[in-house]
């Protein structure tokens, strides 16, 4: 049975959506592992000691009936609210974590627990002291709890139990950082002056479990000059773009998805000529670039950018969170959000942080979204493993052991380098989080092994410093042998299920066994160990570690800030005690396409997004899930056909993940641009290119795919539910990288501290690059001799940084002397006219320009079409024959010339 | 436009090079035997080698070294001394001489005295490396002929030359006499075709590719790969001692058979033996020991070289040369005679001489040595001109136009009006100031006003050659063809409308009876109006380089990326001039002496009045 389930809208007050269960089927969140409160009873109505504020954004309380900020320690608080992102305060020894725009009333019972009553919002309480607390009306046993009130009631859970939940209060205690608001910097000098932020509007469509995000911002230029500028924007993490749009002549143009070496070739072309080209690429760490040429004086300028990002899951089904952060000493003139169109946020002068989050029940989402395009049909679904089932919570039962035995696995191997000091951080935060009674065996590895100590030792503070000591102290050099890794963890394993294993490190194996099924076979000897992988870098496989860490109930976490850091090992600290299915992967049909594609471990409270694509027609009706609780197998069915609800996005989030895959297999470029372009996703190799006017886009012979039409149709980029790993986006680039022999230039944006910047090029030359601090980039300039075969050369690039990190990167360029063949003929037109046409053959077209030379001695330049096709109009004098003398000489992007001395007869329409 | 440096081609090359070094020399400086004053830049030191006599020789992009006992530097060899190039990438010593490996190809050389003698010469790819099988067959050395001479070349694998025959290790071909004009494989993109080092070590030749990993053959055996590198790794060196042979690549230091060894540094050139330690040298990292032996080392950050012999010790980096001896390392004492060797300008005031250099800014002739002006600009150079009214001297860079006058400097770009901060070529105007060509068009700067050709309306590309005629118009060489501007009315000539027959124009020299115009493949194309209509006639020549034509008196001089030639502006009848350090010329100079400065990518030469024709 299909019905279909309206998007609910969402007010600014209120949360008037009413939470329950799904029309087809209960989500494992709706069954209440918590207690719902309402209104707890007090004996005392206030505390008694005296609240701290810790961390995070001011908190006021109530005392005494009279709100004040907490800018003491105060007692004798009776509520306490929270404004920007939230705030963190202590009493005595009991924590509490107020998100942003929550309220509390506190006191105690009459048994003296602390009592704490949360009115709006979300909150987490942790006590060191075991059953101190009292957060509901029927709570179990514990001292770490998350609640919230998002509807009509309050639900509170044990923080153990869903500790991806309480990953939020985790953000408070570190400084705030750059989010969610761009800034437009000028250069003054050598001074960066960033420009006035007059509006920041953010428009969200919500559709099939997906946020659709329009971020506008709009500056203004307030002097007397044109300026020119860097606009840089903190993309949120996990989102996948795939729109940018700038105000050119007060007009708002689109841009267009171009292959990355190409778009930076058009840009570098037309920069100096053109005023207006925008060339948006990725850059380290989630950042957005755009170079903005001209801002006029006493102007504004608009840059549009659009993204897409999956509903974060929250206690209570789902949320929208959107957390902007204005740069320190700045402001945003009005900063408005509005979700379907309904003013959600309305703020004016906002200079602190702002933290928007607006739940969304899990009711208020199709089960499954569809979208059919014309050759395939595309499935979007989030599966949860039936742990509503007996059998499951039989199962499940986890055998938690009292105490925590770890087993840690470092690589030491000379790639570790550049992420040594977040390594440190996460092994910090990893023992951190052991308890007395835990213990820890800790080696690293590389094409040995170093232990630090021997065998497993108490989780104490010496102990811990020692361990961190022992990092510190490691030289980081050689190769990865992950085989040799796994089997020392056996070792120390001894492949019990009580004991966890977690490897830190890049991932990349480069000795011994480097081949997934080697590896995989090398894990077993893990036995019933879980494996966790924190992968810092950009090198490995997603792939190969969601598969090891999916078949050993583990879980593979990516973290490149502090903060997922600590994100993680929080939540590795508790996942051995969570229930789950490990192995978890969908069963394969024949010319089906599923992802995931790897096994991975499902945790009870998590589910698993699935994006299904099939031949038109032969969509399945249901698909298998199918894992592993403990020793048994267990399937459960999973339909395709019930909830079904038709959404805009489900190709794209498809071609997002398919990207990812192409990405990491390293399928040939060309496949995974058509595929960006088609689908209008970003991807590794593809950079969105904004050029002054459709002309500019044809003359680049860069296919519009009608992107316009497509944003005004959707009312709203279009979705993809892929996590894109970090692009490391250093980008470089060559100008021109298509070329004859001659001296091309290379830019490389490395940090203007860099060390070096080396370069060296395929005839063996070895250059050093120096910085250019106008384009804040690293500039070298070589010589290609005339003798230069044709053909794909690469230069090696390495850039030295300024804390002696390597990086290396490969940059392309073609060598072409050969010009352009083409065919060329002549149509009659009405009116006195003839049309010459001049079609580019062979695979590779690059011809620029055309221009003919006719008998009479006009000479002229045909427009390109596209696809190596240009054409003109032409009026002819009179007493012209049927057969013309033409010139035509064929330019292509290398500056090849074809010249062309014809007769040709001119043919009927 | 980059120096070519294999005998390919067009026939002057062939001559130049194919011939013997006195008949080379005796072409190329007409009837006068007077070598010129040759300036180069004496960096990139590639190789380096002590000799049995207390010297070290060293190989640099500025030619071949000679280093004395107390570290002075005594001689500088070039091409003009007919060595394979002046670039030298590899050094050899063998029971006949010294083996120099160059930018075209390898040559045997005896040094007696500060005379050099070339004994012999093999023109290949360039050569990165050799080795000189001398192996003793019974109790004597084997005899000259019977020599078999390993050349690791860049672009042509690794060659074996076996008496005047020379064949391809790598591939299949047959001995090919040295006498033949066709070399052996063309010059292939192949990382295999990019052997960087050879070496032979317990009986087998090992050699080292950049990007292909390492590989051997074996005596009477297939040549294969050794699997203990990555097929792809990119490797610079091989160095043996008696404990292994050693493997220097971009990864680290290795050895043969095992592989990559862990090592903390990156881009590694080189090793050696030094106080019975092994050092690896790093481009960026320096000189460091293995296993963190101590040895005494200096501080160093781009190293290309190392090398150990006689109980001597070199270090060759990108500026310096480092000799040890007797346990201590001291600084060569080397005078370059120019700040660089890529040379893209050259302008004279009648009393300064100017130098601009590809990507090392400006420098002034002082003295017998050009030394740096010390002005902040973009070190990319791409043209100099003097104003001829106060005798500024105008610098065109990639990252603007600057203004040089007695230590102040202007600086324009786009934000002033230029059409674009990328500025390729100057012409300097009667009325001071300079016509300035750019990225995106041409303007005419003087003192703080711009005013740009056309109005900016005018749409031309990259402008690589300005010139204005007596008739007041500014006329534009572009990769798009030649426009002439004269107010308003703009005339445009290129391939489609006849003139040219190729639109790519690099230069432009004005005369009383035409303009004349350099293009990058298409030669030189004269052009004259009758009043009515503009007729071109083709000259011939070829491959100018930006800026490369000018008239001296009733002589066209042009300077191409194969030499300097000298043409009378009436027909294709051009003749060689004399030549410089390099094959690609960039600049042809007259200077207030009557000297000439041939100036080129690889250092220029000044030739006295009496060696010119």
């Amino acid at each position: 049975m299909t019905s279909i389930l309206k998007t609910p809208s969402i007010t600014l007050l209120g949360f008037a959506l009413a939470m329950g269960t799904s029309a087809c089927g209960s989500s494992s969140r709706e069954r209440a592992r918590g207690a719902s409160t309402q209104g707890l009873t007090m004996s005392v109505d206030h505390l008694a000691e005296a609240l701290v504020w810790e961390s995070g954004d001011p908190v006021q309380v109530r005392v005494a009936g009279k709100w004040m900020a907490l800018s003491k320690p105060i007692a004798g608080v009776s509520e306490l609210r929270s404004r920007g992102r939230g705030g963190v305060v202590r009493v005595g020894e009991t924590t509490l974590w107020l998100r942003g725009e929550s309220h509390v009333r506190v006191g105690s019972d009459a048994a003296g627990k602390l009592v704490v009553d949360l009115i709006r919002g979300e909150a987490r309480v942790r006590s060191r002291k075991d059953d101190s607390l009292r957060v509901g009306q029927e709570q179990g046993p514990g001292r770490d709890f998350l609640l919230s009130h998002r509807g009509q009631r309050t639900r509170s859970v044990s923080t153990e139990s869903q500790p991806q939940h309480a990953l939020w209060s985790m953000e408070l205690s570190r400084p705030v950082e750059a989010r969610g608001i761009g800034r437009l910097d000028t250069k003054e000098g050598e001074v960066a002056v960033p420009l006035e932020l007059r509006k920041l509007n953010i428009s969200v469509h919500l559709d099939g479990g997906m946020a659709l995000t329009e971020v506008e911002h709009v500056f203004y230029n307030d002097s007397d000059k044109v300026l020119e500028g860097s606009f840089r924007f903190p993309a949120p993490d996990g989102v996948s773009v795939t729109g940018l749009a700038m105000e050119i002549n007060n007009r708002l143009v689109e841009g267009e998805f171009v292959e990355r070496m190409k778009a930076r070739q058009v840009y570098e072309q037309i920069v100096d000529q053109m005023q207006d080209p925008a060339l948006l690429e990725w850059q380290q760490g989630g950042w957005f670039k755009l170079r903005v040429f001209p801002i006029e004086a006493h102007s504004e300028k608009r840059v549009v950018l659009r993204y897409q990002a999956p509903l974060q899951e929250s206690l209570e089904g789902y949320e929208y969170r959107y957390l902007a952060t204005p740069p320190e000493g700045s402001q945003v003139g009005l900063f408005e959000l509005r979700i379907d169109d309904k003013l959600v946020t309305h703020k004016e002068g906002l200079r602190s942080a702002e933290d928007v989050v607006v739940p969304v029940p899990a009711s208020a989402l199709p089960r499954v979204a569809a979208e059919e395009r014309k050759d395939y049909s595309y499935r979007a679904l989030t599966v949860d493993a039936d742990w509503w089932r007996e059998e499951y919570s039989r199962m499940a039962v986890a055998n938690a052991p009292v105490h925590r035995r770890v087993v840690l696995a470092l690589d030491s191997s000379r790639s570790a380098l550049e992420n040594r000091e977040l390594s440190l951080e996460l092994l910090g935060l990893v023992l951190g989080e052991l308890e007395p009674g835990d213990s820890f065996a800790l080696f690293a590895h590389d094409i040995a092994v170093r232990e630090a100590f021997m065998g497993f030792q108490p989780a104490s503070k010496a102990n811990v410093e020692r361990a961190l000591g022992f990092y510190r102290d490691l030289e980081l050099d050689g190769a990865s042998d992950l085989g040799a890794t796994m089997q020392y963890a056996a070792k120390l394993s001894e492949g019990r299920d009580d004991v966890s294993v977690i490897y830190i490190g890049d991932g990349t194996p480069s000795w011994g066994l480097t081949q997934s099924a080697a590896l995989h076979e090398a894990s077993e000897a893990l036995g019933k160990s879980p494996l966790f992988a924190a992968i810092l870098g950009r090198g490995a496989s997603t792939r190969l570690w969601s598969a090891l860490t999916g078949e050993r109930g583990g879980t593979i976490v990516r973290p490149h800030t502090g903060l997922q850091a600590e994100q993680m090992a929080f939540f590795l600290a508790r996942a051995a005690q969570l229930p789950r299915l490990e192995e978890a992967a969908l069963v394969p049909v024949d010319g089906v396409d599923i992802f995931p594609d790897a096994p991975r471990t499902l945790f009870e409270g998590e589910s698993m997004t699935v994006l299904v694509r099939a031949p038109q027609g032969k969509m399945p009706g249901s698909l298998v899930l199918a894992g592993r609780i403990g020793k048994t197998r267990l399937r459960q069915s999973v339909a395709l056909d019930q909830g079904v609800v038709a959404a805009q996005s489900v190709a794209q989030r498809f071609a997002s993940m398919a990207i990812a895959r192409m990405e990491d297999d390293k399928a040939p470029l060309e496949e995974i641009v058509a595929m960006s372009r088609e689908f209008g996703v970003q991807s590794k190799h593809t950079s969105l290119l904004v050029l002054e006017s459709e002309e500019a886009y044809r003359q680049h012979q860069i296919a519009r795919k009608e992107a316009e039409e497509q944003r005004l149709s959707a009312n709203a980029p279009q979705v993809s539910g892929g996590d894109l790993d970090n692009l490391g986006g250093q980008e470089a680039s060559l100008s021109p990288n298509n070329i004859q022999p001659g001296d091309p230039e290379v830019r490389i944006p490395a940090p203007a501290d860099a060390r070096s910047v080396v370069l060296v090029f395929p005839f063996g030359e070895t250059k050093i690059a120096h910085f250019d601090e106008e384009d804040q980039t690293w500039i070298a300039r070589f010589l290609i001799s005339p003798d230069t075969a044709d053909g794909q050369y690469w230069v090696r690039v390495h850039i030295e940084h300024s804390d002696g990190r390597l990086e290396e990167m490969r940059l392309p360029y073609t060598v072409d002397t050969s010009a352009p063949n083409v065919s060329v003929k002549l149509v009659k037109k009405p009116g006195g006219r003839v049309q010459i046409q001049v079609q580019e053959l062979g695979e590779l077209r690059d011809a620029i320009r055309v221009e003919v030379h006719m008998p009479w001695g006009q000479s002229e330049r045909l427009y390109a079409k596209g696809d190596g096709f240009f054409r003109r109009l032409l009026r002819t004098p009179r007493g012209i024959g049927s057969t013309i003398a033409v010139r035509v000489v064929v330019t292509d992007e290398a500056l090849n010339q074809r010249v062309l001395e014809l007769e040709l007869p001119i043919e009927a329409q | 436009m980059a120096a070519s440096t294999q005998a390919i081609g067009l026939a002057w090359a062939l001559l130049l090079l194919a011939s013997s070094p006195a008949q080379a020399q005796s072409q190329a400086l007409g009837k006068s035997q007077s070598k010129p004053r040759v300036h180069t830049s004496l960096v990139e030191f590639d190789a380096c080698l002590p000799l049995a006599d207390g010297r070290v020789l060293a190989g640099s992009a500025g030619g071949l070294v000679v280093i004395d006992g107390n570290d002075r530097m005594q001689r500088v060899f070039t091409q003009l001394d007919d060595l394979p190039g002046t670039r030298i990438h590899s050094l050899r010593a063998s029971s006949e001489g010294v083996w120099v490996g160059g930018e075209a190809g390898a040559a045997l050389i005896t040094l007696r005295g500060s005379a050099l003698q070339v004994k012999r010469r093999i023109d290949t790819s360039p050569v990165r490396g050799m080795w000189i099988d001398e192996r003793l067959a019974g109790a004597d050395e084997r005899p000259a002929g019977e020599k078999d001479i390993y050349l690791a070349t860049w672009g042509q694998g690794l060659l074996r030359v076996h008496g005047d025959a020379i064949s391809s290790v790598t591939g299949a071909d047959a001995a090919r006499p040295l006498s033949q004009p066709t070399l052996p494989p063309a010059t292939s993109n192949a990382a295999t075709a990019r052997v960087t080092s050879v070496a032979m070590h317990d009986g087998a030749l090992w050699w080292t590719t950049a990007g292909a990993g390492l590989w051997m053959q074996a005596a009477g055996a297939p040549v294969r790969r050794d699997e203990s590198f990555s097929d792809d790794a990119v490797l610079w060196s091989l160095s043996a001692d008696d404990t292994a042979l050693w493997v220097a690549g971009e990864e680290g230091l290795g050895q043969a058979g095992r592989g990559l060894l862990a090592s903390s540094m990156h881009s590694l050139r080189g090793s050696a033996n030094v106080g019975g330690e092994r050092v690896a040298v790093s481009f960026g990292a320096g000189a460091r020991a293995w296993r963190d032996a101590h040895v005494d080392l200096p501080e160093l950050r781009f190293v290309r070289s190392i090398a150990s012999a006689q109980g001597v010790s070199c270090i060759g980096t990108q500026d310096e040369l480092w000799i040890r001896r007797k346990g201590s390392w001291d600084r060569a004492q080397l005078q370059s005679g120019a700040p660089a060797n890529d040379i893209a300008a050259l302008v004279s005031d009648g009393t300064r001489t100017y130098l601009g250099g590809f990507d090392k800014g400006v420098s002034v002739l002082q003295g017998d040595r050009f030394v740096p002006v010390d002005i902040d600009i973009d070190p990319h150079v791409n043209a100099l001109a003097i104003d001829s009214q106060d005798g500024a001297l105008w610098i065109a860079t990639s990252t603007g136009l600057f203004r040089y006058r007695e230590s102040s400097i202007d600086r324009f770009t786009k934000r002033s009006g230029l059409p674009s901060r990328h500025v390729m070529s100057l012409a300097a105007l009667p009325e001071g100031g300079v016509l300035a060509g750019t990225a995106a068009g041409a303007a005419i700067v003087s003192g703080k006003e711009i005013e740009t050709i056309g109005g900016g309306h005018l749409v031309t590309g990259n402008v690589w050659a300005v010139a204005r005629s007596a008739d007041g118009a500014n006329w534009l060489g572009t990769t798009r063809g030649l426009y002439r501007v004269r107010g308003t009315e703009v005339q445009h000539l290129g391939v489609v409308s006849g003139e040219l027959s190729d639109d790519w124009v690099m230069a432009l020299a004005i005369a009383k009876d035409g303009v004349f115009v350099g293009t990058y493949k298409g030669g030189v194309v004269r052009l004259r109006s009758d009043g009515k209509r503009i007729r071109a006639t083709a000259l011939g020549a070829g491959w100018i380089n930006p800026g490369g034509l000018h008239w001296d008196g009733s002589i066209l001089r042009a300077a191409t990326m194969h030499g300097a030639l000298q043409g009378n502006g009436v027909d294709a009848d051009w003749h060689d001039l004399e030549p410089g350090p390099g094959i690609d010329t960039t600049a042809y100079l007259p200077d207030g002496e009557g000297a000439t400065w041939v100036a080129t990518r690889r250092g220029l030469a000044r030739y006295a009045p009496s060696t010119q024709p």
